[in-house]
């Protein structure tokens, strides 16, 4: 066996065995395999037909996932520099006398691998894409193929786009106008055809079925791919297929054409992704890259604070100087997840197709289960992960108070702003922007709580196993206050819907008082870094 | 057996190497000297091939990003990082390959473990080392092609004592089998003995070269050169 398929199956062997060497790990990989075979076998197979207005919303959902992930990728490939290469990868692979082409391919093979992993996640949303969407095995298939092929054309046109484009910054800057104008004029035609069309609700969904759009490199191509296979239109995703196969390839070929050079190329953002991990396992970074758009002039703050305080005012400098007063980039999403949702719920609740007491239910759980991603990453969890937290001479609860009171300052706007945008669009009840905004709040501080009660239990663990305890602490501590406000919603909503509000004071109180007990008994926290 | 002659090479608006010109003689150990920031590390790596750069540069008479020039040059870099899922003799057999070395170069591997004290971790995966244990592993691959040039960036950095005396034996001994060795640096202490040519950058150029005899000709130390160099470069 030549050199690159030896390191190629030598890894793959050892990863494997690796599975066998630790317990902890072997169980995680049994309880995953078992999870999917479940999932995957119990998926009902005859729920019904893709309906046109079920269609129309997952043709404009997959759209817009399908953008979002190839835009961040194209801008990360133009700004900062892809690459698919590791630091072995440069020191032992680009120094030895094996010929770059070769190389090239070897890391192209290796990034298919981790596509094709990074899609298994998708097999769990086999009953969902059953159940809501009435897919079959085809549009199922259709759905995980196309979501590989989309992970694996970006990373790798991003790779060749950043090579190509990196020692010209003239070029650079052509490919980011044409990307931005791109964006651009798909949104001015968005608002034309939306205004056209009298500005009724479906048009906002039937924009992206327009035959012109399914053209568009990458991101229309795989959406047709998708929604033809869902419809069983073979011949047609066939065509999106075989579009989707060719341009990674002239990617790979046109970095091929500059020989060795792209070594240069993936270097920097190779070495750069390295420090990130060598940081990140020595608890010197949160994991987040802030990328060059961090502004750092005096913010109003700095040097604000005393104490525990310190970590409150420290939070609050980051957060202006990475995006907007106290909300983030993720805030932005929430919102715009809010509203899209908003919009596809106002249609149903105009057709009769769902509840009110639903819509409310569904929004908040929707939100808090969103919140949940954002959370474990929150500043708090990032506080943690250094020194300074643990050695600064203050009171153990007004560290843990201070530290978290930027999370649940955003919490609250986001909340506040993601629901009243929610509210207003649905039509819904006034008191509930408020009130979901509380139980949306109270829910950032259960997450925090869990975050905390995992540290005590794990300590130093291995990074899988701390994992495990917190899906089951999270489980534990918040299972009882969900079912507490579906059920409290359900029967107060029996009385009358006027009472419902009460399930979420309810339900946030459980939520308050869970974390205020856990936070109290986990003030120790602070004592030492491992426990 | 190298030659580099005007290398030059810019980042963005920065300039890391300004026309460097350095050689090196079959058996000559060269070392690198000069402060943080002075562009040590990027003629190394322009040296390997890993940069874009204007200027030339030969190994033994091939163009250094041709295979033929790779085969025979060793690279030890700055930061050690090892295949998180190899274990250090797969490593080993991982360059055997890649080199294209015959049945010895297994011997060899064996042996250049139990002088760097590797024998002991050799089933042992790359992610499962210490930084120490790292920087050894990435010597023994560096080594075991037996180059005819190799290049050490910061070798030393990471290395206990006894490890550190390991490595300047070895370095002792290649330059016996009349390997060049270019190591950079800026622990001037650690290559005392063992260096014959030194150059020194700063800002991305080379503002003194010498040979160990001139410098002691003048009954200098390559330390006091080194310090009247960088802290008076005009």
């Amino acid at each position: 066996m030549s050199a690159l398929p030896y390191l190629y199956f030598t890894c793959m062997k050892n990863a494997v065995l690796q599975l066998f060497r630790k317990p902890v790990v072997f169980l995680f990989g049994v309880f995953w395999l078992t999870l999917m075979i479940l999932v995957v076998f119990s998926a009902n197979s005859s729920a019904g037909t893709l309906t046109d207005q079920r269609f129309l919303y997952m043709q404009a959902g997959s759209f817009l996932i399908l953008g979002f992930i190839s835009f961040s990728s194209f801008a990360k490939g133009l700004n900062q520099g892809s690459t698919f290469f590791s630091m072995p990868d440069v020191n032992i692979l680009f120094t030895s006398p094996i010929h770059p082409m070769k190389v090239l391919l070897y890391g192209t093979v290796r990034q298919m691998g981790v596509s094709a992993i990074a899609s298994l996640f998708l097999l769990l949303q086999i009953p969902n894409l059953r159940n809501f969407l009435h897919l079959g095995t085809a549009g199922i298939f259709g759905v995980i193929s196309g979501w590989f092929l989309l992970l694996f054309c970006n990373q790798v046109l991003s790779v060749s786009v950043y090579s190509l484009t990196a020692p010209f910054p003239r070029k650079r800057y052509i490919g980011k106008t044409i990307m931005y104008c791109t964006i651009g004029l798909l949104g001015l035609w968005y608002v034309i055809y939306i205004l056209w069309n009298g500005g009724e609700v479906s048009s906002l969904f039937r924009f992206f079925g327009q035959t012109a759009l399914d053209f568009l490199p990458v991101v229309g191509w795989t959406n047709a791919y998708v929604m033809h296979m869902a419809v069983g239109d073979y011949p047609y995703a066939s065509l999106f297929l075989t579009l989707m196969i060719f341009l990674p390839a002239l990617g790979i070929l046109m970095m091929k054409r500059s020989h060795s050079e792209y070594y240069e190329d993936v270097l920097q953002t190779t070495e750069n992704a390295f420090h990130m991990k060598l940081a990140l396992k020595d608890g010197k970074a949160s994991g987040r890259n802030l990328g060059s758009k961090v502004r750092t002039g005096q913010s109003g703050i700095v040097g604000k604070g005393k104490g525990a305080s310190t970590f409150f005012y420290r939070h609050l400098t980051e957060h202006r100087r990475t995006g907007w007063m106290i909300l983030e980039k993720s805030s932005f999403l929430i919102v715009g997840i809010a509203v899209v949702a908003g919009l596809i719920f106002r249609n149903l609740l105009l057709r009769g197709e769902i509840s009110i007491l639903s819509v409310e239910i569904i929004a908040a759980c929707g939100l808090g289960y969103i919140l949940y991603f954002f959370t474990i990453t929150g500043k708090f969890t990032q506080e943690l992960t250094k020194h300074y937290i643990y050695l600064v001479p203050a009171e153990n609860t007004s560290k843990i108070v201070f530290a978290n009171l930027s999370t649940v300052l955003k919490a609250l706007y986001e909340g506040g702003i993601a629901f009243l945008a929610f509210t207003l669009i649905c039509g819904l009840p006034l008191w509930y922007a408020p009130l979901a905004a509380l139980l949306y709040t109270s829910l950032s501080q259960l997450y925090v709580s869990v975050s905390i009660l995992t540290q005590r239990v794990t300590g130093t663990a291995s990074k899988l196993f701390s994992g495990l305890i917190y899906m089951i602490c999270a489980g534990v501590l918040m299972i009882p206050g969900a079912v507490l406000f579906v059920i409290s919603m359900i029967l107060l909503n029996q009385m009358s819907h006027n009472y419902t509000f009460v399930a979420f004071l309810i339900s946030a109180s459980y939520n308050v008082s869970i974390s205020a007990l856990v936070l109290l008994f986990g003030r120790n926290i602070f004592d030492r870094m491992e426990s | 057996m190298l030659r580099v002659l005007g290398l030059t090479k810019e980042y963005s608006s920065t300039l890391a190497c300004d026309h460097v010109d350095l050689s090196l003689l079959e058996g000559e150990t060269g070392v690198l000297l000069g402060p943080n920031g002075a562009g040590k590390s990027t003629v190394i790596k322009c040296i390997m091939g890993l940069l874009r750069y204007k200027g030339s540069i030969e190994v033994d008479g091939h163009s250094n990003k041709l295979e033929s020039a790779k085969r025979i040059m060793g690279y030890v870099p700055e930061i050690p990082a090892l295949y998180e899922l190899m274990t250090v003799e797969e490593h080993a057999e991982f360059i055997r390959r890649a080199y294209r070395l015959d049945k010895s170069g297994r011997e060899y591997a064996d042996e250049l473990m139990t002088r760097l004290e590797l024998q002991d971790v050799r089933k042992m995966l790359g992610k499962e080392l210490s930084k120490g244990m790292q920087q050894k592993v990435s010597i023994m691959c560096a080594l075991l092609p037996r180059p005819k040039m190799i290049l050490l960036d910061e070798p030393l950095v990471g290395l206990d004592p006894h490890a550190i005396k390991v490595l300047k034996n070895l370095l002792v001994e290649l330059k016996a089998n009349k390997t060049a060795v270019l190591v950079s640096t800026h622990m001037i202490d650690s290559v005392s003995d063992i260096w014959d040519r030194s150059f020194i950058m700063v800002k991305g150029r080379i503002v003194k070269t010498c040979t160990k005899a001139e410098i002691a000709d003048q009954g200098e130390s390559l330390e006091n050169v080194f310090f009247s160099v960088t802290e008076d470069p005009a």
